[in-house]
């Protein structure tokens, strides 16, 4: 759909000028919205209506914008007569920590195996590559679920597991970018300078591959967040009285059909963090095409 | 032969094609350059003089054969050794702008081996950077630019900044102005003649171009299909090249000065053709496929040996080579090139 409005407007700039201006300005609305998410993350006291863990039987299961004695309720309230609103504010910190923090581990071994791989070539580049492609083979979501199930659920195992699931997407496009930047001639001049490999591959590979990857780092964000969330909803993730949105998923399901909003709400929620990395990934990626 | 900045004897480089083929590049070439000396090599695109360089910087692995670079043997060097030296042998590119990381900013390029080496602290860095701009031309306020924000001639000068600043003993210059305007070439060929007199520094400089070669060097080499045809002292290579294919490349480079059409059918009897491909070179001599006066035997059994021509009593540097087998009936051209710069 969004490439379709780039062509449009690429092959008549007249008629596609208003679309291509929204094209151009629209992105800072989900700038906007992921620094919404980060505030809620820091300081989410500030913006929580209501304490998310006090439990009130007098207003269970109250629908979006209704009015209990407290005051009203944006979101609803859960089967304990906690205030959804508030809870999907306090999920935020960890679903965003375990998110980032695992991408991050993540995209720095699959950075790292790229690299090795791209710039040595030979036998290194097809043992790391063939690695990486052996594990993209496994069902990895079932492994683990296996290894969460077999090590007890906790955020650390957490931040552990999710990162098998995304380096291999790191190391194929870093290896890919490598493999190019290391014809250029001003990785020769390092060398006849006398570079050490290290330094070669860290102040000029490095440099010069990293904000090719920068897009995928911010979609790859967004991939990890609903791994964790669908492990959470497994039941093998994040365990209460720790909240995320996935956890708030999942505990909301079985009222599917009495309350809706315990499920779709923290759902939407999450489906337009998503959207919005996706958004802005794109405006990096123009930018990065502007810079190469 | 003592003292020698760069001793190449019997150089040896093969590579593979891209379909496996084997083939050789460099295929037994000697040379030596003195301190201080600035050597010529020239040579059609294809002839092995930049892999001939890169072999003698140990930038890319050679078979057989020997080089000394800097007073010590490259085969007894250790990776450690190897990039110790590499400060006093740095290289100029052909792509200026690619030779350059274009994340980097000009000082920083510049102030590179420096930090690499670590041979000056951060605030001294920044200062010898600056004197080193000045030096090669480039203004103060570039200093924070990104390459692709200068010019070709700006870039280039940037190039060699970068080399001269560890104070080297050699400088390879790999076809520097090739890829400049012809309005910047002479620009950046002053300079390095400039910087060539002032710091007192040898320079190995590879040119498709006579002419370029011509205004620089002190003595010129010229390479056909990997191998040395003729190695002599500038005037006296333009004065009398032996080789037919000097002869060919001598004329080439003044025939739109005087009698040029005579020249030109002198160019065209002594170098007609192409260049044969280095995966299947003619058995014997190299050249013997554009070579007026090939014969059977030997031109094409036999590889031709180096032999001194006439001078070769002034000393080792004053030698002429010619590896040809009938150099000594080819009888000069009409047309010689006075002497002189």
């Amino acid at each position: 759909m969004a490439t379709g409005a780039e062509t449009a407007a690429r092959a008549e700039p007249a008629a596609g000028r208003s679309r291509r201006s929204w094209r151009g300005h629209g992105w800072w609305v989900f700038a906007a919205f992921l620094v919404l998410m980060a505030a809620w993350a820091a300081v989410p006291e500030l913006f929580m209506p209501f304490d998310s863990d006090r439990l009130n039987p007098l207003r269970r299961l109250l629908s979006p914008l209704a009015v209990s004695d407290d005051g009203r309720h944006l979101a609803g309230t859960d089967s304990l007569g906690r205030d959804l609103f508030s809870q999907m504010i306090r999920g935020t910190r960890l679903t965003l920590y375990i998110a980032v923090v695992a991408t991050t581990i993540g995209a720095a071994v699959g950075v790292l195996v790229g690299m090795l791989a791209g710039y040595f070539g030979g036998l290194p580049d097809r043992l790391l590559m063939r690695l990486g492609e052996a594990q993209t083979a496994m069902p990895m979501f079932l492994v683990a679920i296996l290894l969460l199930s077999m090590l007890g659920p906790s955020v650390v195992i957490l931040i552990v597991v999710l990162p098998t699931l995304v380096w291999p997407i790191f190391a194929r496009v870093v290896r890919a970018e490598t493999l190019q930047v290391r014809e250029a001639t001003y990785i020769e001049a390092a060398v006849a300078t006398g570079c050490t490999v290290p330094a070669v591959l860290f102040t000029h590979v490095l440099p010069n591959v990293v904000p090719r990857i920068l897009v995928l780092y911010v979609v790859e964000i967004g991939h990890v967040m609903l791994a964790e969330a669908g492990l959470s909803f497994l039941g093998v993730g994040v365990q209460p009285p720790d909240v995320t949105w996935g956890l708030l998923i999942a505990d909301g399901r079985p009222l599917l059909t009495v309350a809706w909003w315990l499920t779709i709400l923290p759902g939407v929620l999450l489906g337009v963090v998503v959207l919005s990395l996706n958004m802005l990934s794109r405006r990096f990626e123009q930018y990065a095409g502007a810079a190469a | 032969m003592t003292g020698e900045v760069l001793s190449v004897r019997d150089l040896v480089v093969r590579y593979r094609s891209h379909d496996g083929q084997p083939f050789t590049a460099v295929n037994g070439v000697s040379l030596d350059i003195g301190p201080g000396e600035t050597f010529g090599l020239v040579g059609e695109t294809g002839c092995g003089k930049s892999t001939l360089a890169r072999a003698a910087l140990k930038l890319t692995p050679f078979q057989s054969g020997q080089v000394r670079l800097l007073g010590r043997d490259l085969a007894e060097l250790d990776g450690r050794e190897l990039r110790k030296l590499r400060r006093r042998c740095p290289m100029i590119f052909q792509d200026p702008r690619g030779s350059l990381d274009p994340r980097m900013n000009v000082g920083r390029i510049i102030g590179e081996p420096l930090r690499v080496h670590d041979l000056a602290g951060r605030r001294d860095r920044e200062a010898k950077v600056r004197e080193m701009m000045e030096l090669v031309g480039l203004p103060d306020e570039l200093f924070d630019r990104r390459p692709v924000q200068l010019s070709g001639g700006q870039q280039q000068r940037v190039g060699i900044a970068r080399a001269l600043i560890t104070e080297p003993g050699l400088v390879v210059c790999d076809e520097p102005v090739s890829a400049l305007d012809v309005s910047i070439r002479a620009q950046i060929l002053n300079l390095l003649a400039d910087l060539r007199d002032r710091l007192e520094v040898a320079f190995l400089f590879i040119a498709h171009d006579l002419a370029v070669v011509r205004h620089l060097s002190d003595r010129v080499g010229v390479m056909y299909l990997g191998r040395m045809v003729e190695e002599a002292p500038v005037e006296d290579l333009f004065a009398h090249p032996r080789h037919p294919y000097t002869q060919g490349l001598v004329a080439a480079i003044l025939h739109a000065d005087t009698g040029g059409h005579e020249r030109l059918q002198l160019v065209e009897r002594l170098a007609a053709g192409e260049i044969p491909s280095l995966l299947d070179p003619p058995a014997g001599c190299a050249y013997q496929t554009r070579c007026p006066y090939a014969t059977d035997d030997p031109c094409r059994i036999v590889v031709p040996a180096a032999e001194v021509v006439a001078g070769a009593a002034d000393g080792e540097d004053r030698s002429h080579r010619v590896a040809c087998h009938h150099w000594a009936e080819i009888p000069a051209p009409a047309t010689t090139l006075e002497p002189g710069r």
